[in-house]
């Protein structure tokens, strides 16, 4: 058989695969969107830029590392380059390989919040926009029609993944759980541990909650937040979850702790203004709420109400991976890049 | 309060201005309330005011002696220093254009056409974008408005509308136009071009041929540029006497109509109302682009990417390679390929 008659398509996805921290981050979005690739049969070859560049004083390592993806790309030929946040290349870089490779579709997703109201606003744009000009598409985690400052022809809408693989939980099944909900903040995934100073405004909201007679799993405003298994672990033993977004609502932005509520089966409170309505439906998927008062009554209403709470649980865990699950993502991503045809038209998708 | 003002540096060709409208219209739709003024090459001046959503025109005076120039640089900073600007865009990048804009008030930003000014901008805090040509420019200017926080939505562009049209030509008869300019004479061209080099006699076996391809369906409206083409001399022999530079014969018992020294504003008029272009790409396949006329434009083949950066925008364009007019005339694939798109229009 010809090797070369049947070509599938080729990936050379370029983003942290945290490999640095030695397992802790196994659940990172960008794990997950590899998954979705190896899922849907494409052939994903992974560059991790920052393990390569760990320990680059002076950025001295930057050279070799450009080298290094010019070999990969020569040796694997890929027809996407994907990349993730990988801010140790700037736009000068990102051109001279998209120069070098011209058949190449660049392309980039960037996760965290673009919402211009927030306070490290400009520091996300500059980031985005390193590689923005030369990808020829770019994936964000907000509707790209709330945002001035791009362009849509070239950006689109995805939503934080979840996998079968490692979104196992279902936390729904259980009445009694030692924990009537959980919550987590970290002060950037990397680092690990809470820093001295930094004020986060949702610790103020938390504060707010009255929830004296409940039981919570709260990390990253008294105890370090947790990591790897011992997130999973923390998770199982929680009814609920709490999904808080700094800044102000933003169309479809949110962060990835979203999946990991929803997708491990635990009853997920989701602030309203975000239009998440549009793909979970309130009180049948997950539960909106306004502001402190009415989110401390559905807790306490919730943890009571088995029933209710299971189901509204295992519906949110079914709706999610109907519309968000790795491999529909992943598939619409590469569809996007090469401007197929889409194979599966689903809400969020444009 | 002060009046609202935001200055546009474009003081090129009008090729390079036609392309930078959308960036002008889109920055227009989202502050609605500023003035546009345009500083602009003297040539275009006249033609840039036909367009509604510009509300001044400075012309640049640059085919001057130096001290002239020079003299005639500073009364311009003088004159342009009055007004503070919601925005400077130097969106031609040329070096006169942000040399007048440092001394000028206002945020400022640059599309940058060569490495030249990279430094100069960064030290002048700039907004910059660098005009790279390995994708369509329309991308770059994309980019930077995306800088200035707005955005190009190309679907919705309306180039012409409320534009001020001379029409001066009501055939009543659909029609294509072959635009016969310079650009198809190397010599009057660049020299190192496929020199494509229409013979009179060839020139009659083209239109013959367009017209066969067409089933004699469409008349033939040609049009010239702006340097004298001997070629064109001897071709226009057999035509009717001329009334005002239109020149008429019949082929096949079909119309063919020559106008000589033809207007850019002809030019619009003329393939606003046409079913068909061929020409040679340049500023007028972006005029039909604007009108969403098919068309076939003749490129040079060692300069793909440079086209593309000024045509991968162009949904109706369909790019063919240079060749002589005798290969033309025996390219069938040219023919099948204007009767499919025009079949398909």
């Amino acid at each position: 058989m010809n090797l070369f008659s049947k070509k599938g398509t080729k990936i050379l996805h370029i983003a942290d695969m945290h490999q640095r921290h030695q397992g802790r981050l196994f659940y990172s979005s960008g794990k997950k969107i590899n998954n979705g690739f190896i899922k849907n049969n494409f052939n994903v070859l992974q560059i991790s830029d920052r393990d390569f560049l760990k320990s680059n004083v002076f950025n001295y390592k930057k050279n070799s590392f450009i080298n290094y993806i010019h070999n990969t790309i020569k040796n694997f030929n890929p027809d996407i380059i994907l990349f993730g946040h990988v801010d140790s290349l700037n736009e000068k870089d990102i051109y001279e390989l998209k120069n070098d490779h011209k058949d190449v579709k660049f392309s980039q997703y960037f996760l965290d919040t673009l919402d211009p109201n927030f306070e490290q606003f400009s520091r996300h744009k500059d980031r985005f926009f390193l590689k923005y000009q030369i990808c020829d598409t770019n994936f964000i985690t907000t509707n790209p029609s709330s945002l001035d400052f791009i362009d849509k022809s070239k950006t689109f809408f995805i939503p934080n993944i979840c996998d079968r693989s490692i979104d196992i939980l279902e936390n729904y099944k259980y009445e009694n759980l030692e924990y009537d909900i959980f919550f987590a903040l970290s002060h950037g995934q990397h680092g690990g541990i809470l820093k001295k100073g930094y004020i986060d405004e949702r610790v103020e909201f938390i504060n707010q909650l009255k929830l004296n007679d409940l039981k919570k799993n709260f990390f990253g405003i008294d105890k370090n937040p947790v990591w790897g298994e011992q997130f999973f672990l923390e998770l199982s033993k929680c009814k609920m979850g709490l999904n808080l977004n700094r800044g102000m609502p933003i169309k479809y932005y949110s962060s990835d702790r979203i999946s990991s509520l929803i997708a491990n089966g635990l009853l997920t409170f989701l602030q309203r203004g975000y239009s998440y309505e549009e793909f979970l439906e309130d009180r049948i998927d997950v539960i909106y709420f306004e502001d402190h008062l009415e989110l401390t009554d559905y807790i306490k209403y919730c943890s009571k109400n088995y029933n209710e709470r299971s189901k509204i649980a295992c519906n949110g865990k079914e709706t999610y991976f109907k519309n968000f699950e790795n491999i529909l993502v992943t598939k619409y991503m590469v569809e996007k890049i090469l401007e197929h045809k889409l194979s599966h038209k689903l809400s969020w998708m444009n | 309060m002060d009046e609202l003002r935001s200055l546009i540096f474009r003081t090129d060709r009008l090729g390079d201005f036609i392309i930078s409208c959308p960036f002008i219209i889109s920055y227009k739709k989202k502050f609605p309330e500023t003035n546009i003024s345009i500083v602009s090459s003297e040539y275009n001046s006249n033609y840039i005011k036909n367009f509604s959503f510009i509300d001044d025109v400075v012309p640049l005076k640059m085919k001057i002696n130096f001290l002239r120039k020079l003299y005639y640089l500073f009364q311009m900073i003088l004159i342009l220093r009055k007004k503070k600007y919601q925005n400077i865009i130097v969106l031609d990048g040329k070096k006169r254009s942000f040399f007048i804009s440092l001394f000028l008030k206002g945020d400022k930003s640059i599309l940058l056409q060569s490495k030249g000014l990279v430094l100069f901008s960064k030290i002048f805090n700039y907004k910059r974008v660098i005009n790279y040509e390995i994708q369509n420019q329309i991308k770059n200017f994309s980019y930077l408005a995306n800088l200035l926080n707005f955005n190009i939505d190309l679907d919705n562009i309306k180039l012409y509308k409320n534009y001020n049209f001379k029409r001066k030509f009501d055939f009543q008869k659909k029609y294509i136009i072959i635009h016969l300019d310079e650009k198809w004479y190397k010599d009057l061209y660049y020299s190192d071009f496929t020199d494509i080099n229409p013979t009179s006699e060839q020139i009659n076996s083209f239109v013959k041929k367009i017209l066969h391809t067409t089933d004699n369906n469409f008349e033939v409206v040609i049009t010239s540029g702006s340097k004298k083409i001997a070629h064109l001399e001897t071709f226009l022999s057999d035509f009717n006497k001329p009334v005002n530079n239109f020149y008429t014969k019949q082929v096949n018992n079909v119309c063919v109509r020559f106008i000589k020294n033809t207007t850019f504003n002809d030019l619009e008029s003329l393939v606003k109302y046409s079913s068909f272009l061929v020409c040679c790409e340049g500023g007028i396949s972006h005029v039909s682009n604007n009108f969403n006329i098919p068309t076939i434009a003749l490129y040079e083949k060692n300069r793909l990417l440079h086209t593309k950066f000024w045509t991968g925008h162009m949904t109706k364009l369909t790019l063919v390679e240079r060749k002589s007019m005798c290969d033309l005339l025996n390219d069938n694939q040219f023919y099948n390929l204007l009767k499919t798109k025009i079949n398909n229009s």
